[in-house]
């Protein structure tokens, strides 16, 4: 009995060491949304601070993002593993340029979450100035064919998770089939035609029942129902060697 | 009144009920699912029909007297339950709402000031800290009471 007592006294002593807040929000963590900056290839760079901890040990940072403001926690949330010093950062991709974005922080620890403020994001866009092929609008430009006018281009159509177009030269049409909504941003040219959810940023090609191997193709949302496209240095493998496609268009969605 | 009688001790039996107001309307509070995409979901905790009751014993200790008036410290064993209603809202993860009963024990420490205006009837302000031990909800409760009051002594311990 005699030990039971001093057990409880100790664990009464500790108790009442615990500080007590007088603001009661000083036990949730806060949380300062920095900044969002646009890249050149259409993604958003989000940047945070912890501002504080709170009382408690904390839990995790992150951001959310939606199309109205003030976006819940679990809204299109990135957890940031990683704090360098007080602050974090991550990036947001396949983002609708035509389409504006709200942003913020979060942060939670073992009281509760904060908030950090709204950043609205309005000018997505692709700086044009990282693609490093030029070719004229409408045409497509092959090895051993020269230019050509592109006479004909698809409206972009959705099958089976997949979206597809076509483009017409009087050299042969090409089909380019994406694995995502073509947003604004670059995405890597491969002739593996199974991509996974993880590697949505892919597309296929194909000329003359030929998968191009290589390449980079650049997206640019002009408005909800137009995008460009430019194709540099599609590889295509033909039967001794290869040639490459560069080609520039726009697309009806 | 002989100083040489003067009780240096005296024992102190109570009953205590609380009822609590929380500092928020509802508290941001989330959940966290792990798995393949860990994700936490924010959500709110609504508490209401916060009761503490306990019952507590002990002694004071008469630190000062000066004329008609004391200062006591004391401590006090503690037990009772506390009671509340709450209302936990993340969705899609958790949607619940409870009622806690709890079982509390600890130690109650006070410190008091008295004045003897007439006989048997005293003011008095005190000032007491409780740290007390949970079953389950929470482990820890501690909280500060503070209050001014009017006493009269049944049997006076100074005759």
């Amino acid at each position: 009995m005699k030990q039971f007592f001093l057990v409880m006294i100790a664990v009464a002593l500790v108790a009442g060491c615990k500080k007590v807040e007088k603001d009661v929000y000083n036990y949730f963590p806060k949380v300062k949304t920095v900044g969002a900056v646009v890249q050149p290839d259409g993604s958003i760079r989000l940047t945070g601070e912890l501002l504080s901890s709170g009382a408690g040990e904390m839990r995790g940072v992150g951001f959310c993002m939606d199309t109205l403001p003030n976006p819940r926690m679990e809204d299109n949330q990135q957890i940031c593993d990683t704090l360098f010093g007080n602050s974090f950062s991550t990036l947001y991709v396949d983002l609708d340029a035509t389409r504006k974005y709200y942003f913020r922080t979060w942060a939670v620890n073992e009281w509760g979450y904060a908030y950090g403020e709204d950043i609205l994001v309005d000018n997505i866009s692709l700086d044009t100035s990282i693609i490093p092929c030029h070719p004229a609008p409408s045409t497509m430009s092959m090895t051993d064919f020269g230019t050509v006018p592109i006479y004909s281009v698809t409206n972009l159509e959705y099958t089976t998770l997949q979206w597809e177009c076509s483009a017409y030269t009087n050299n042969g049409m090409f089909h380019l089939t994406f694995y995502k909504w073509p947003t604004t941003g670059v995405y890597e040219i491969t002739e593996f035609t199974s991509i996974s959810s993880k590697e949505k940023r892919f597309v296929n090609l194909e000329f003359s029942q030929t998968y191009a191997k290589a390449g980079k193709l650049y997206i640019n949302q002009i408005s909800p129902t137009l995008i460009e496209v430019t194709i540099c240095e599609a590889m295509l493998p033909k039967f001794n060697g290869k040639r490459y496609l560069t080609a520039r268009f726009t697309v009806k969605t | 009144m002989d100083g040489s009688k003067k009780v240096r001790f005296r024992q102190r039996f109570g009953f205590i009920y609380t009822s609590m107001q929380p500092r928020l309307d509802s508290f941001p509070t989330y959940v966290y699912r792990g798995g393949d995409d860990p994700k936490f979901f924010a959500g709110k905790t609504v508490y209401s029909d916060l009761k503490l009751i306990m019952i507590y014993g002990g002694v004071d200790l008469k630190i000062l007297e000066l004329s008609r008036f004391r200062w006591y410290g004391g401590v006090n064993i503690v037990f009772g339950l506390a009671k509340m209603t709450y209302a936990r809202d993340a969705h899609p993860v958790i949607i619940e709402e409870d009622v806690v009963n709890e079982g509390l024990g600890g130690f109650m420490f006070r410190t008091s000031f008295e004045y003897s205006f007439a006989r048997r009837f005293d003011v008095f302000a005190v000032l007491s800290k409780s740290s007390l031990v949970g079953q389950k909800w929470s482990p820890f409760y501690g909280h500060y009471n503070y209050g001014i009051g009017l006493s009269y002594l049944l049997i006076p311990d100074f005759e």
